[in-house]
């Protein structure tokens, strides 16, 4: 019984070792939506309905975790710095409130409406790194691809790939946010300006 | 001796000869007709004027008004012979009226008769400046001759064909025809017999066929009656399926319904489900993203487990 006793006290003098190694605590970080323009328009610009499909990514920037990428092309994640959802996810967030914003469209359906859409926007995401330089610096790179489709034909109206660089105040995780806020900004800006000039183009809106 | 001649007699039979030669001349060309007292008219004919000469009688209807005054072949037509016909001015020349020549019996002269000449008909009126043309009828002898050349050209055609007809392979064919009938009549004669008894045989073959009409008959009353009650039968089926057709059709109108209504919609009715779902999976990916590193790094060092020994890498500015 004594011998039993001993045992267990071993086993868990070795657990309470483990528990002993004391790590910083960990940073969830996520990207804020663009402030609302103050001259927002009530009326829509055309009658069609959009809706969102959803951004595809690879499985690694799946995660809640936030990369890196160094120019020998290593890949790491910042071991007390997390994301606080998918990046895909969260771009799709931004990018639906800029929209919303600028009223192009009659209604917005994110992906999980079961409303019936005049046209489809369809993404997928390349990279989403906060790339650390040689020289010191670092930035945020965003490569990602949308496609504009027909919802009923399935036809594809338009495509238009995107490169955002925006460079980060520090070389470090909270340096990599700032600017990955400032690139979704920007890329949803640009989509925007490109879905304009599309629409413009098919005459659904003057 | 003196002569006992009367002179003065002699020459007064001279005087009043002479004056009667003189007048016998003039009265002989023809001094006494009063040209004033006849119209010119123009005849055309296509056949031949034999048998007349100027001078020859013109009549109307039998009657004498006047005379062909000149014969000659037209000028402009030589297929055509023209005449001039000098008619008293009384005589009714009509435009209806017409020309033909006739003979006078087997002497072979001619003359010219005016025929037709409705009552109704106005005047055809000729002038010497512009002189009217009769119209001309063909005379008897041209239509007998015209006549007697299509009797000879059909009758040739017949003869020909009969010729044809009665050719030598035509009668030898006939003849084999007729050989074939005897020989064919022969053998008829042959089955005599035979067609008698045919013949006894068909009576009986139609006694037989009454009979069986007999019973057609009757199974056609059976198969009426039997129709009869498989109509009735259908009849009744028939009400029922109208009335099962009624209750189907009220049922898929009430589905229909339902349907328009969206209570089947399966996407309506799986849409929340499926958005709960496609959320999970997403949760899935990222749990299994988070769950290979965590492997990932267990696997590299196992102990870590239990005494957390490895460092991992930090990131920059870590």
């Amino acid at each position: 019984m004594i011998r039993i006793r001993l045992l267990l006290l071993s086993f868990l003098g070795i657990f309470l070792t483990g528990c002993a190694t004391i790590t910083p605590p960990v940073t969830t970080y996520t990207l804020t939506l663009p402030s609302s323009a103050t001259s927002r328009s009530l009326t829509p610009q055309s009658s069609l309905i959009l809706k969102l499909a959803g951004t595809q990514a690879a499985p690694s920037l799946s995660s809640k975790a936030l990369f890196y990428l160094t120019d020998q092309q290593e890949v790491g994640a910042y071991l007390y710095s997390r994301w606080n959802d998918a990046p895909s996810m969260m771009m799709d967030r931004v990018l639906l409130a800029t929209l919303d914003d600028k009223q192009l469209f009659s209604a917005l359906a994110p992906k999980t409406s079961t409303t019936n859409s005049d046209l489809l926007l369809e993404s997928t995401l390349s990279s989403f790194y906060h790339r650390i330089h040689e020289d010191k610096t670092s930035d945020a790179y965003i490569d990602i691809t949308y496609i504009l489709m027909d919802s009923k034909t399935r036809k594809t109206l338009a495509s238009q790939r995107f490169i955002i660089t925006v460079p980060a105040a520090s070389r470090d995780a909270r340096g990599g946010v700032t600017a990955f806020t400032k690139a979704t900004h920007e890329l949803s800006n640009q989509c925007i300006s490109w879905l304009t000039l599309t629409m413009k183009e098919n005459r659904w809106i003057k | 001796m003196e002569s006992k001649v009367d002179y003065t007699l002699t020459g007064l039979f001279l005087l009043l000869f002479s004056s009667g030669l003189i007048a016998f001349a003039f009265w002989l060309g023809k001094y006494n007709d009063n040209i004033n007292a006849y119209t010119h008219y123009k005849v055309y004919l296509t056949e031949s004027v034999a048998g007349l000469a100027p001078e020859a009688a013109v009549k109307y209807h039998g009657v004498d008004i006047g005379k062909v005054a000149s014969i000659q072949i037209n000028p402009k037509n030589s297929e055509e012979v023209e005449l001039t016909l000098k008619v008293k001015k009384e005589t009714p020349i009509k435009t209806d009226s017409f020309a033909i020549l006739k003979f006078y019996g087997i002497t072979g002269l001619a003359y010219l008769e005016i025929d037709g000449g409705s009552k109704n008909a106005s005047l055809l009126l000729s002038t010497d400046k512009d002189i009217a043309t009769i119209p001309t009828s063909p005379s008897l002898i041209k239509r007998l001759d015209e006549s007697l050349s299509s009797v000879a050209t059909k009758l040739s055609t017949t003869l020909d064909r009969a010729n044809l007809f009665l050719s030598d392979q035509n009668i030898h064919n006939v003849a084999q025809s007729l050989e074939k009938l005897r020989s064919l009549t022969e053998q008829i004669d042959g089955y005599h017999t035979h067609i008698k008894l045919l013949l006894s045989q068909g009576i009986a073959l139609e006694t037989n066929a009454s009979h069986t009409l007999e019973t057609i008959n009757d199974t056609a009353l059976s198969a009426k009656h039997t129709s009869i009650q498989v109509q009735n039968k259908l009849n009744n089926t028939l009400q029922s399926l109208e009335s099962t057709s009624k209750d189907s059709h009220a049922l898929i109108q009430k589905i229909e319904s339902t349907l328009d209504r969206g209570d089947y919609n399966l996407q309506t009715i799986t849409a929340p489900t499926l958005n709960e779902l496609n959320t999970l999976i997403e949760q899935s990916k990222i749990l299994t993203q988070e769950m290979e590193s965590t492997l990932q790094t267990l696997q590299q060092s196992p102990s870590d487990i239990l005494l957390k020994k490895s460092k991992p890498k930090p990131g920059p500015g870590e």
